[in-house]
C-alpha cells in the first residue's frame, strides 16, 4: 500500500524526528511512504484564529496536493481532526467539497492506520523508562484516539507507561490560544505538569508534537528534568529518540 | 468585573489569585466526578444522551407550536402570561405587578434569568426588598457579589469565607462547620417565608401538554416561595419550554446527574395555578423573557445554543473556567455555555474575548447532556468578530501573510531558511515570542527540515540530522 505523508508544518521545521519515525514505523508496517514537498500547513492556526477565508485557501491546496492519494498519514491527531472534521465548515465550491469528502476518509492519524487499518503491532524497540501518556484532546474527543497509541507503546520492551491524574484534562496549548492567553494556557500547563510530576515519569508522550511543544517550553524554563517524546519516536526507537 | 474586559480580568485573578487549593478548581472537580460517577451507572448512557439531545431539539424546532399550548392551559390553570421582550420590560411586568398590590418585599428562589434582566437593582430603586432564599444566592447577595456559577452560586468561597461572612452580617458567633451555616441560614429564612407576601421562581421547564412550571431545588426553597405567599412570580426563558411530562422526567434527570451527580434534586416543584383553598397563592404569573433568544432561534447556526438545560456541566469540566471560577467571565453565564450565550446574547462587541478564550478542547461538548456542539459554536463566533468588529481585525495582516506563506511551498521554504538562519545567531537560540515567552522556552528549528532529510533518505543518504 501507498501511504502519502503529511508532515505538519511545526513538526517538519521543529521535530523532523517525528516525520522520520513516522516513515521508519510505516515502511516497517510494509508500506511505500511517499511525500510530497509541495504541502505546508493544513490551515488549523487561520482556521481556529476566526479567519476561515485564509484558513480554506491552505484547505484547499492540502485536499488537491491529496486528492488521489490511497491514504494520507500524519504523526499529529490535531492537523487531522482539522482536515476529517473541520474542513467541513469551510466554504468550498461543489468540485472542491466533493474533492474532501472523498478524500476525508483517507486521512489517517499514526496510530489509528496502523493499529485500526493495517492490524499492526510488530513494535520491537526497548525503552527503559517510566513514561506519561498524555491524550491530545482533538485525538482523543475528535478522533476517538485512546488505546490505538497506548497498546503500541504498552509492547515496547522496559516501557512502564502511567496515565497522570485528570489524563484527558487539556494541557492548555490550543493553538493561538497559548500566545493570546498565555497566563491561562501556562496556568493549564502547569496542573498537567504537576500531574505528571505525581506520576514519577521522566517521559512524556502524546500524539501531538504541539501539546509536548508546549509542555516541553514550561518544563525547560521551569528546570524540570522531564523530557517530552512524539510516541512514534518512542516506537521507532533508536535513533528516533536522540 | 465586565465581560469586555474578560481579557485583562483573566490577567489580574490569575495573577492575584492566593497560592493554593483554589475552591473553584475543588469544586468543580468534584462535582464532574459525582457525574461521571452516575453516567457509569446507566450502561446505556450515550443513548439516553442522544434521546435527550433529540427531545431538545424537537422541542426547539417546536417552541412556537408548544407556547400556543401553554398559553391554552395557562389560561385554563388560571395563570396569568406575560411576555417581555427585553430586561427592561420583564424588569416593569414585575415592579407593576409587586406595586399593584402594594407589596415591598418579594422572596426570590435562584434564577439565572431573573440575574439576568438584573431585577434585584432595579427592585431596590423602587423601594422593594428582594431576598434570595437559594443557600448560595443568599450567600452571595449578603456579600453584594453575583453568582460565580449557574447552578453553585457561590462556589468560588471557603467555608471560611462564609463562616466569616455570617459573623459580620448575620451576628452570630463564628461557625465553619457546612451545617450549622445551613441551619441559621434556615431559621433565618424560615421566619422570612411565613411572613411573605410575593414569591419569585425561576422556571427549569414549562411542560405545553399540562401547563405546568417546574422548578428544581435542592433546599426545599422553591416550594416555600411558590406555595406560602399569595403572589407568585415565575419567570421563564422563552426556550425553556418542553413538550411532555415523559420529556421533564428525563431532562429532570439529566440536569441533576449533569449538575452535582445526584440521580435527581432533592425537590421538584411543578406550578400548576392558583391555590383553589384558602392557603397558597391567589395569583400566579409567569413572564415569558425574550431578550434576544428569539433572535437566536432565528439564527440557525446558533440555534443549538437554545438547547441549553442550564446544568451547568460545560463549567465544571472546563479546564478554563476551572482555573478562573465564574466573576472573571463578567455578566451573568460564564464558562464554555457563557463564551457563546454572552457574544450571542449581548452581541459580539459585548463580548470579544469569549469565544477566543478556549484551547478548544472539547471536554465542555463531551459533558453536555444536549449534546451541544460548543467549540464548533465558539469558532463560528470568532469567524463572526474577526470579520465584524473592527478591532478584531487587525490580525488580518498576520493571517494574510500566513497564508502567502503557506499557500506556496518555496515561499515556505524561504521564509523557514531565513528564520533557521537567524536563529543561528539569537544567543541561547530562545527567540522571544509574544505571548509565548510568557512562562516557556521558544521552539527552536531543526538543523534540517524533515522535508530535506527525507529527500537526502531517498539519494541513499543517512538519515541523521
Amino acid at each position: 500500500m501507498t501511504i502519502d505523508l503529511f508532515i505538519p508544518c511545526f513538526v517538519d521545521q521543529v521535530f523532523p524526528r517525528t516525520g522520520l519515525a513516522t516513515v521508519h514505523l510505516l515502511e516497517k508496517a510494509g508500506c511505500k511512504v511517499r511525500y510530497n514537498r509541495e504541502q505546508t500547513c493544513c490551515g488549523q492556526p487561520a482556521f481556529n484564529s476566526g479567519y476561515h477565508k485564509d484558513a480554506q485557501v491552505l484547505a484547499e491546496k492540502f485536499i488537491r496536493l491529496f486528492s488521489q492519494s490511497e491514504a494520507v498519514v500524519a504523526p499529529s491527531a490535531s492537523c487531522v481532526a482539522m482536515v476529517r472534521k473541520h474542513y467541513a465548515s469551510l466554504n468550498f465550491d461543489k468540485s472542491i467539497a466533493e474533492e474532501y469528502e472523498r478524500l476525508k476518509s483517507r486521512v489517517f492519524e499514526l496510530s489509528e492506520f496502523l493499529v485500526d487499518h493495517l492490524r499492526w503491532n510488530d513494535v520491537e524497540s526497548s525503552f527503559h523508562h517510566k513514561v506519561a501518556y498524555h491524550t491530545s484532546c482533538h485525538g482523543y474527543r475528535e478522533l476517538g484516539i485512546y488505546d490505538q497509541p497506548r497498546s503500541l507503546l504498552q509492547k515496547v520492551k522496559g516501557i512502564d507507561l502511567v496515565e497522570p491524574d485528570d489524563l484527558h484534562a487539556c494541557c492548555g496549548f490550543g493553538g493561538t490560544f497559548s500566545a493570546k492567553f498565555p497566563e491561562l494556557s501556562t496556568s493549564m500547563g502547569e496542573d498537567k505538569i504537576q500531574a505528571v510530576l505525581r506520576t514519577g515519569a521522566d517521559v512524556i508522550t502524546a500524539t501531538d508534537d504541539s501539546c509536548l511543544m508546549h509542555l516541553s517550553g514550561m518544563l525547560q524554563k521551569k528546570r524540570i528534568p522531564i523530557k517530552t517524546l512524539h510516541y512514534a519516536r518512542i516506537l521507532a526507537g533508536g535513533e528516533f529518540l536522540a | 468585573m465586565s465581560m469586555r474586559d474578560f481579557k485583562k480580568n483573566i490577567k489580574t485573578v490569575i495573577a492575584e489569585r492566593p497560592d493554593g487549593p483554589l475552591p473553584y478548581k475543588k469544586n468543580t472537580v468534584k462535582a464532574v466526578r459525582a457525574r461521571n460517577l452516575r453516567k457509569d451507572e446507566w450502561p446505556d448512557f450515550q443513548e439516553k444522551r442522544a434521546d435527550l439531545s433529540r427531545k431538545r431539539i424537537d422541542d426547539i424546532e417546536h417552541l412556537e407550536e408548544l407556547h400556543e399550548k401553554l398559553r391554552e392551559k395557562w389560561a385554563a390553570n388560571g395563570i396569568i402570561a406575560h411576555e417581555a421582550v427585553d430586561a427592561q420590560s420583564a424588569r416593569e411586568t414585575v415592579l407593576n405587578i409587586l406595586q399593584g398590590h402594594g407589596i415591598n418585599k418579594i422572596l426570590k428562589s435562584k434564577s439565572m434569568l431573573s440575574e439576568e434582566i438584573e431585577i434585584n437593582p432595579f427592585l431596590e430603586q423602587h423601594g422593594i426588598v428582594p431576598f434570595e432564599t437559594d443557600l448560595g444566592e443568599y450567600i452571595v447577595q449578603l456579600r453584594g457579589e453575583h453568582p460565580s456559577h449557574i447552578t453553585m452560586p457561590a462556589m468560588h468561597l471557603t467555608r471560611v469565607e462564609i463562616g466569616q461572612l455570617f459573623a459580620e452580617k448575620l451576628g452570630i458567633e463564628y461557625t465553619e462547620d457546612p451545617s450549622e451555616l445551613t441551619q441559621i441560614a434556615r431559621e433565618t429564612l424560615r421566619k422570612e417565608f411565613l411572613s411573605s407576601e410575593a414569591g419569585m421562581c425561576g422556571v427549569n421547564f414549562a411542560v405545553a401538554e399540562t401547563g405546568h412550571l417546574a422548578t428544581v431545588t435542592n433546599e426545599g426553597n422553591g416550594r416555600m416561595v411558590t406555595s406560602t405567599p399569595k403572589v407568585v412570580i415565575a419567570l421563564l426563558g422563552w426556550e425553556r419550554v418542553t413538550k411532555s411530562l415523559g420529556n421533564l422526567s428525563m431532562l429532570w434527570q439529566f440536569l441533576a446527574r449533569s449538575a452535582t451527580g445526584q440521580k435527581t434534586t432533592v425537590y421538584l416543584n411543578l406550578t400548576h395555578g392558583p391555590a383553589p383553598g384558602p392557603v397558597g397563592p391567589r395569583e400566579v404569573h409567569v413572564i415569558i423573557v425574550d431578550n434576544g433568544r428569539k433572535s437566536l432561534y432565528a439564527d440557525e447556526e446558533l440555534r443549538p445554543v437554545l438547547r441549553c438545560i442550564r446544568c451547568g456541566a460545560c463549567l465544571n469540566t472546563c479546564p478554563v473556567y476551572q482555573q478562573l471560577g465564574g466573576h472573571p467571565y463578567g455578566g451573568v453565564y460564564p464558562g464554555p455555555i457563557g463564551k457563546v450565550l454572552a457574544p450571542a446574547l449581548y452581541g459580539l462587541e459585548e463580548a470579544p474575548d469569549h469565544p477566543f478564550a478556549s484551547s478548544l478542547c472539547g471536554a465542555c461538548e463531551a459533558i453536555c447532556p444536549a449534546s451541544i456542539p460548543l467549540p464548533e459554536l465558539m469558532l463560528l463566533l470568532r469567524k463572526r468578530i474577526t470579520e465584524n468588529i473592527p478591532g478584531k481585525a487587525s490580525e488580518q495582516k498576520i493571517w494574510s501573510l500566513f497564508k502567502y506563506m503557506m499557500s506556496d511551498s518555496n515561499r515556505y521554504e524561504q521564509a523557514t531558511a531565513l528564520a533557521r538562519t537567524a536563529q543561528r545567531f539569537w544567543p541561547g537560540r530562545d527567540f522571544p515570542v509574544p505571548g509565548w515567552s510568557t512562562g516557556r522556552t521558544s521552539p527552536t528549528l531543526a538543523p534540517k527540515a524533515f522535508r530535506d532529510l527525507f529527500e537526502n533518505r531517498k539519494d541513499g543518504g543517512a538519515d541523521d540530522e
